[in-house]
């Protein structure tokens, strides 16, 4: 936190602190009902728990460096390491995580004061630390070893008392995100002011009201699931126990019914954050922003039909057919999407930041996940590949290729409205390489060494796939170190980034039309927002950008312009 | 020190809503409290659906549970949650017109139907233990696979009538300060809560003890 | 700075170029990700194989069309569309093109079409049960797989009784026998938690489901048809894994398919063997023993160095005949051996879990069931697993059946089997109630 006491040094950082308020550390420590402090608490709980799930991540690849059992006392330690690593990875990383986005993005976005419920926000934000050393209390106590998706009989008749803590703390969390959903739903749909028509809004924030609109219909069937677990755990019940009248399908049933909208919640976000940055920084409006906004509730309300493709392998089999065709319609919206971010950079006047970088990564990472999904969808071919490491690719293409990139994408785009600073732009680029290629080689041989006859959750494997494994291990080595570069960014620009100014990217949306970080109120005077938010390339967009310069014209330096 | 701390910053408290107008306020509330309900609807249904897949399936327990449930205390429970209901809406409707000491005795009542129903359960749940339907599964129990589907939404939707009573002496503590002579839309909102909980035991009942 | 481009991309010559050297690019491309199919899939080992890898075929075509259409327009982007140093304009306003979104949203919805047609064909085709299934020797036979924690069971239902009129059901442990051109058609049946059979050589895959024993459980039913493969050496090995988490050994559920080169050789190899030593068990117990105990799951959680057993679930059988006798005062080893496999909850080894399954003569699990006359034999091995052993080794033939018959009541006829006059309280009632009851 000290500065440097170089006296010229030191004079310029008293000049450029005075340009940007913000808020003192102890604030993120503290209850706060402001929706910006609440968002940047979520981010940087849910990036640490990111930090712990990807130190489990790396553990579970020192473990498939050889065939044989070396590195863990028993397959069950291997088991619940991998539990954990995907409880914390969904639950405490990436939903909160978006959770961090919309909570900052959103009211600014829409030109709104605060959430509407703000005591509200802050309680949803507050039940995740102890939700969190429930689950990893579990973890030290006797850890849960059913996998996220805690399949009985495995999780209730033959498991430890971590799998109750780990069901109390998923229950937790499951709360605190419909909170925090109801919170986003009313805030989008009541807290406009009356120039941001429900046309006129960002499309990060129809994702969050598609995603939101999710969450609080499908949560809900995790928390029942949940209790009923639970019930059969301490309270001798057999909802799920077939020798008790109960039985093992119920589970899988209501938890894919939650647990496949979930992979949207976790990833609709995500694609708005990609047509933002898509857009602003190749200068060029969202290419057919109604249908990009109306397919992301396509894929919400289909997404509620697909659940049962997960069980494919349990399922009767007159009934696998009618999910196959439901799994393969998601395609349908999904490639709307694709098509027109490509045609929203196409033609365009392509600015290679760190946060373009990442949604172009996302975009060309993302198409491999959607493709491999039609693949699982076939049900034919699913059924070979179903279980397998084909399914782990998959899935971390989604969730990984898709959603962390995002996150990164979002990271890099709005640090300069969290903080007033921007991030380094060349470590952006050099963290963005490492991210992108370690990530491919991690993940692509999974497809193959699935396809090959690989299970999932295995710490012991056939030898044949030893040189597979090596090389994603290697190559996971070279992802998880690239998390190192972003962090050290992330901190270093914090406190001596370049000052950032109102509106370091020149966008249309209507949280870069305030300070950076915007006041507590969020608006000196109220925003008036442009009349489309991605108009870009308009005499008039141009006038109102310059209008807004002007208006803070803290002589930043504009890094957008300035290549 | 590159941020400076908030002393700095024009004085606004952080939890100001006085930005917020009161009918933008109040739709806000009601939003979110349906919103809540809808997805409270989901954990009931999940249950709801469990008995009835239940009851399609293993018709001669349910037939003998029912020999063995009776209807009249729970009738006579049901009654007074139906009364409880309508004295929430008495009690809103005193407000709305001023009366504060009106809306105090209502809402007072409306705990008391809660207390009864609580009453009554337990009344009942120690009568069924005796006869040993019990929440567990236990093999040599004929009833070992009713208990579970009958207590799990009974016992939920008990404990949401337990929080309802809190929340009205929440309402009632609120209300002696005066802090809904202006703006009923604490008691409303209690209101919804308490009428879905009311909706839901109806069907309960119906459910498992008429059908 | 405003770009002077206000319509939308126009064709020009340059994008011609780009789309045929685009569209030549994605169709060299395609082919070489096709010559990888054979090598990033196992070899097609059964009929439904070929149609699984058929589907994957045009899968891959069409994955690969849309894999080279977005990273090739992504590429022409980032070349194409990259801003000039110094230009900070923005690109063109341009809105859409109502004309375009619907040509990608219906091209992908026909595409979508087309594979839910083909791959609804290649499901029922496989998935239809087949005219004759197990047929060995004109009769079919039923195959029963089970999956306990962490072993796979294979049994035979053959048409073939023993002397006493009992149905000769041969176990194979962890490997299937078959051949090729045989329909098999599998019935699983899980003992404990959910398993997912997976020969990956089949492409075959279903979930084992626990049901309620008192109802027979909860089969499910697996068919495939093994086929030749091209330069494999017969009887040719495939293994089958687990694919369902189960536990701590999930990864070491291993098994083996084994298909002969045809009936004949299935049955000179594998089947009439099996019945012959049913029908001729070793007249010594103790070769009775540690053949009877390699028909159960024993393996799947004990060491045991003479069987070549790893497992640490339970505790280890190595030594146990000099352990047996001091566990419990007053109990001779015979009768402690005896007890920790009928009822195996008796007793708890300090540092384990009570996990092991139920055996006995009228037990659920069909896996499990065991005559007097089995454990008989299994308790002789056993009391051999050690330096010194604590059974009285020189009366075995009557210091074990009374063990049996003092703690479980139960009298051993240790002449069964060898020769075709069994006493008249043969097992086979108890047995065969086992079957009866599912």
């Amino acid at each position: 936190m000290a500065t440097i006491a170089v006296p010229l040094g030191a004079q310029a950082e008293q000049q450029e602190a005075e340009a940007i308020r913000r808020p003192a550390l102890s604030e993120y420590l503290r209850w706060s009902v402001d929706h910006k402090i609440i968002g940047v608490q979520y981010g940087v709980s849910s990036f640490l728990f990111f930090l712990i799930g990807g130190a489990m991540a790396m553990g579970i690849r020192l473990e498939l460096w050889t065939p044989e059992l070396d590195l863990m006392v028993s397959g069950a330690a291997y088991n619940s390491l991998f539990t954990i690593h995907g409880t914390i990875m969904i639950f405490l990383f990436i939903i909160p995580m978006w959770a961090a986005f919309g909570n900052f993005v959103v009211p600014l976005q829409l030109g709104a004061k605060d959430m509407a419920f703000p005591w509200l926000n802050a309680f949803a934000f507050w039940l995740i630390p102890p939700a969190a050393i429930v689950v990893l209390l579990g973890y030290f106590v006797s850890p849960a070893e059913a996998g996220w998706t805690s399949y009985p009989p495995l999780s209730t008749l033959f498991s430890g008392d971590g799998q109750t803590l780990w069901a109390l703390g998923a229950h937790l969390l499951g709360i605190s995100s419909i909170m925090g959903s109801i919170n986003f739903i009313v805030t989008i749909l009541n807290m406009r002011p009356p120039e941001m028509t429900i046309w006129r809004m960002p499309l990060l924030c129809w994702a969050v009201l598609a995603t939101s609109i999710i969450a609080v219909m499908a949560t809900p069937f995790l928390a029942g699931a949940l209790t009923l677990l639970l019930l059969d755990r301490v309270a001798g019940t057999t909802f799920f126990d077939a020798a008790g009248g109960g039985d093992v399908l119920l589970w899988q049933n209501i938890f894919w019914f939650y647990s496949h909208p979930a992979v949207y919640i976790m990833v609709l976000p995500g694609m708005g954050v990609l047509s933002e940055v898509l857009s602003i920084h190749s200068r060029k409006p969202v290419f057919g922003y109604r249908m990009v906004g109306l397919s992301s509730m396509g894929i919400a309300f289909v997404g509620f039909t697909v659940w049962a493709h997960h069980m494919f392998t349990s399922l009767q089999p007159e009934l696998r057919i009618p999910f196959m065709i439901t799994t393969m319609i998601i395609a349908v919206p999904t490639g709307i999407k694709m098509f027109s971010w490509l045609g929203t950079i196409w033609g365009g006047k392509i600015r290679f930041t760190s946060a373009m970088l990442f949604a172009l990564g996302f975009l060309s990472l993302f198409v491999i996940g959607g493709i491999t999904g039609v693949m699982l969808a076939a049900l034919p071919f699913d059924i070979h590949v179903h279980d397998t490491y084909f399914v782990v690719s998959h899935f971390h293409f989604v969730l990984f290729g898709g959603s962390v990139f995002a996150i990164y994408a979002a990271l890099y785009h709005w640090f300069p409205k969290v903080t007033g600073r921007m991030m380094n732009e060349r470590l952006g680029v050099i963290h963005f390489f490492f991210t992108y290629f370690g990530f491919l080689f991690t993940f692509f041989p999974m497809h193959i060494v699935g396809m090959l006859g690989m299970p999932r959750r295995v710490a012991v494997y056939a030898e044949g796939f030893q040189a597979w494994n090596q090389l994603i291990s290697l190559s996971a080595f070279v992802l998880g170190f690239s998390t190192f570069i972003v962090v050290y960014n992330v901190i270093k620009s914090y406190y001596h980034g370049p000052i950032a100014g109102a509106n370091p990217w020149r966008a249309l949306t209507l949280e870069w039309q305030t300070t950076s970080p915007p006041p507590p109120t969020n608006f000196v005077d109220d925003p008036i927002p442009f009349e489309e938010p991605y108009g870009y390339g308009t005499e008039a967009s141009a006038a109102y950008l310059d209008a807004v310069d002007e208006a803070f014209s803290r002589g930043a330096p504009n890094p957008a312009s300035g290549h | 020190m590159a941020e400076l701390t908030a002393d700095h910053l024009p004085a606004v408290a952080h939890d100001d809503h006085g930005h917020m107008s009161e009918e933008e306020h109040n739709n806000n509330m009601k939003l979110g409290v349906w919103l809540y309900l809808a997805s409270e609807i989901v954990i009931f249904s999940i249950m709801i659906v469990g008995y009835i897949i239940f009851r399609i399936n293993e018709e001669d327990i349910v037939a003998q549970a029912h020999e063995e449930l009776g209807v009249g205390l729970v009738t006579a429970n049901t009654f007074v949650l139906l009364a409880s209901s309508f004295f929430m809406v008495m009690g809103l409707r005193a407000m709305q017109q001023g009366n504060r000491a009106g809306m105090l005795r209502w809402i007072g009542l409306t705990a008391l139907g809660g207390i009864v129903f609580l009453g009554g359960q337990y009344i009942e749940y120690s009568e069924l233990a005796h006869l040993g339907i019990v929440l567990g599964f236990d093999t040599a129990s004929e009833w070992s696979t009713f208990g579970m589907r009958f207590y799990a939404p009974t016992f939920f939707h008990g404990a949401h009538v337990f929080v309802g009573v809190l929340w009205a002496l929440e309402v009632l503590r609120r209300g002696a300060r005066g802090r809904y002579d202006n703006n009923p839309i604490g008691i409303e909102m209690f209101g919804l809560y308490w009428h879905f909980v009311d909706v839901v035991w109806i069907m309960l009942f119906t459910l498992i003890y008429l059908v | 700075m405003q770009n002077s481009r206000s319509s939308g991309p126009s064709i020009s010559p340059a994008a011609v170029v780009v789309a045929a050297v685009f569209l030549l690019v994605s169709v060299i491309g395609i082919n070489w990700f096709l010559s990888f199919v054979p090598v990033v899939l196992p070899e097609q080992a059964s009929a439904e194989s070929k149609s699984v890898d058929e589907l994957f075929y045009i899968l891959m075509i069409i994955g690969g069309v849309v894999f080279f259409l977005i990273q090739g327009m992504l590429l022409i982007s980032v070349i194409a569309f990259r801003a000039p140093p110094g230009d900070t304009g923005d690109g063109p306003t341009y809105h859409g093109n109502p004309l375009l979104e619907i040509v990608w949203t219906i091209i992908p919805a026909l595409v979508i079409v087309f594979l839910a047609v083909v791959s609804y064909n290649i499901w029922t085709q496989n998935s239809a049960p087949k005219a004759s299934v197990n047929m060995v020797d004109g009769a079919s036979i039923k195959i029963n797989v089970t999956g306990a924690r962490y072993a796979w069971t294979h049994t035979y239902a053959t048409e073939r009784f023993d002397p006493d009129g009992a149905q000769i059901i041969i176990n194979s442990g962890a490997d299937l026998h078959t051949y090729i051109g045989q329909n098999v058609d599998l019935t699983l049946q899980t003992q404990d938690v959910i398993h997912s059979y997976w020969v990956p050589a089949m492409r075959v895959k279903q979930d084992l489901l626990p049901g309620d024993p008192a109802q027979g459980g909860r089969p499910t039913q697996l068919r495939f048809t093994p086929v030749r493969v091209d330069g494999k050496t017969y009887p040719a090995e495939y293994p089958i894994v687990c694919a369902e988490l189960c536990g701590d050994g999930h990864g070491r559920m291993r098994g083996t398919v084994i298909v002969y080169e045809d009936e004949s050789r299935f049955l000179d190899q594998f089947y009439e063997p099996a019945i012959h030593a049913i029908l001729n068990p070793p007249a010594d117990p103790i070769l009775r023993g540690e053949v009877e105990i390699q028909n159960y799951i024993c393996n799947s959680c004990h060491i045991l160095d003479s069987l070549g057993w790893t497992a640490t679930t339970g505790p280890s059988l190595n030594g146990i005949a000099e352990r047996a006798g001091e566990r419990v005062p007053g109990q001779s080893a015979e009768e402690y051996i005896a007890i920790s496999i009928w009822n195996s909850g008796a007793f708890r080894v300090p540092g384990y879990d009570q996990q092991m399954a139920a055996f006995g003569p009228d037990v659920m699990e069909t896996a499990n069931i065991m005559s007097p006359e089995q454990l008989y034999s299994i308790v002789a091995y056993l009391c051999t697993q050690g330096e010194h052993s604590d059974c009285d080794m020189e009366n075995a033939s009557t210091s074990i059946p009374a063990a049996i018959q003092t703690v479980f009541g139960y009298e051993v006829d240790i002449t069964f089997g060898l020769d075709g006059d069994a006493g008249a309280e043969t097992p086979d009632a108890e047995a065969e109630s086992g079957d009866g009851s599912a």
